[in-house]
């Protein structure tokens, strides 16, 4: 048998699940190759620890708070179609790369260079993506509106949080991670929002 | 889904029934009816799990609970299509690994459009070596493995797919999957003896 085949087989030579004269062909080929033993090893260590991970896990906060309004959103549609806000939006951050280099040229001491063109590029995309929202703002419900802007100043304060603690530490690279997580959260807030059916 | 039968993990199904199945049928189709309380009771049974998942599969905590949250609403919405033609915990499940799976390709695309060269900025945090003398436990281990060996990892050793499922949802080869989970075996095994 070759390499591969007897990697499809490790699992079940672990569990005693190969009949006699397969279970003798992956014991004689585990006594020759090093590789395949390296991963029969690997699986046999993993697997004893894996049996101990949790399969539910309770979330930090209640979560259904975020949901239940989204649950409630009404049926009609925007007169702005979803594809139109995500292309314009593409052609709104295409169109300001430009000046979002140079602002980033002029701020990014100390930080890494890659990083802070791309949290530039973030930042641009969360000001065009928050006008589209701002043109939508008026059809939403007033109780739409409240649940919206008070999810997005928790994503803001919690990217303000990240953002500050990377200045105090900027060579920190799961402070960068955390402060790109949370752009995302909010550009993926503020697009969904943008996009909003509107109440009827 | 496996046909031997292993030790855990590997007797961990994806199909595998869990205590809140059981009694909560009605309560899905009270749901499906648009009973936003019986859909409430279903979050709540089935929170942990579509959490857990997130969590190993997301780059943090916070955007973990916003995937969860993305499941439920997901879920609501394509409740009537709900046939009964496995359990609420498997048809959930399986919905929420394609929307963690459809987040990370849309944020891969994204990555992609915010850059203007078109070269693309891989905004993923590598798999990085703790600091020297660092012990980790297993999910600390787990969160540092490249995405693509952790996502195959999680999938197979925690969730119990095949990789054929594996493959079919991620949109890789067999063959890569199963390569994956190999290297996400060695990978761990080296984190967790270091």
């Amino acid at each position: 048998m070759t390499c591969d085949e007897i990697r499809d087989r490790l699992d079940p030579y672990l569990a005693a699940a190969l009949d006699p004269k397969e279970r003798a062909a992956v014991s004689a080929h585990l006594a020759e190759c090093a590789d395949c033993r390296a991963d029969l090893e690997a699986s046999r260590f993993v697997a004893d620890r894996t049996a101990s991970l949790r399969r539910d896990i309770a979330p930090p906060a209640d979560l259904w708070a975020g949901i239940a309004p989204r649950l409630a959103a009404p049926r009609r549609r925007l007169s702005l179609p979803i594809g139109w806000l995500a292309a314009a939006a593409v052609l709104l951050i295409a169109g300001s790369s430009a000046v979002t280099v140079a602002v980033l040229r002029r701020s990014a001491v100390g930080v890494d260079p890659v990083f802070a063109s791309t949290e530039a590029r973030y930042q641009q995309a969360a000001l065009e993506l928050d006008g589209l929202y701002q043109r939508v703002r008026d059809s939403l419900a007033p109780d739409t509106r409240v649940v919206l802007e008070r999810n997005l100043a928790v994503i803001e304060r919690a990217l303000g949080e990240a953002r500050a603690a990377l200045r105090a530490d900027p060579a920190n690279r799961t402070l960068e991670a955390i402060v790109v997580s949370a752009w995302r959260r909010k550009i993926d807030f503020l697009e969904r929002a943008a996009s909003i059916e509107r109440e009827s | 889904m496996t046909s031997w039968a292993l030790p855990l993990p590997f007797a961990r199904t994806a199909d595998a029934v869990s205590s809140a199945d059981a009694p909560v049928d009605p309560l899905v189709a009270t749901a499906a009816r648009g009973d936003e309380g019986a859909f409430e009771r279903l979050y709540r049974a089935h929170v942990g799990r579509v959490y857990a998942l997130a969590l190993r599969l997301a780059d943090d905590a916070g955007h973990a609970e916003q995937l969860t949250q993305d499941v439920f609403v997901r879920a609501w919405e394509r409740l009537a299509s709900f046939r009964g033609e496995s359990t609420f915990g498997t048809w959930l499940h399986r919905l929420a690994v394609n929307v963690i799976l459809t987040d990370r390709r849309s944020a891969w695309r994204r990555t992609r459009r915010i850059t203007p060269s078109g070269d693309l900025i891989d905004l993923e945090p590598e798999a990085r070596a703790p600091a020297p003398g660092v012990r980790l436990d297993l999910e600390q281990s787990i969160a540092g493995l490249p995405p693509g060996a952790r996502t195959v990892f999680v999938l197979h050793d925690v969730e119990g797919y095949e990789h054929a499922e594996i493959a079919a949802m991620t949109g890789i080869a067999v063959g890569t999957s199963k390569a994956q989970l190999f290297r996400a075996r060695r990978l761990l095994r080296e984190a967790l003896e270091r």
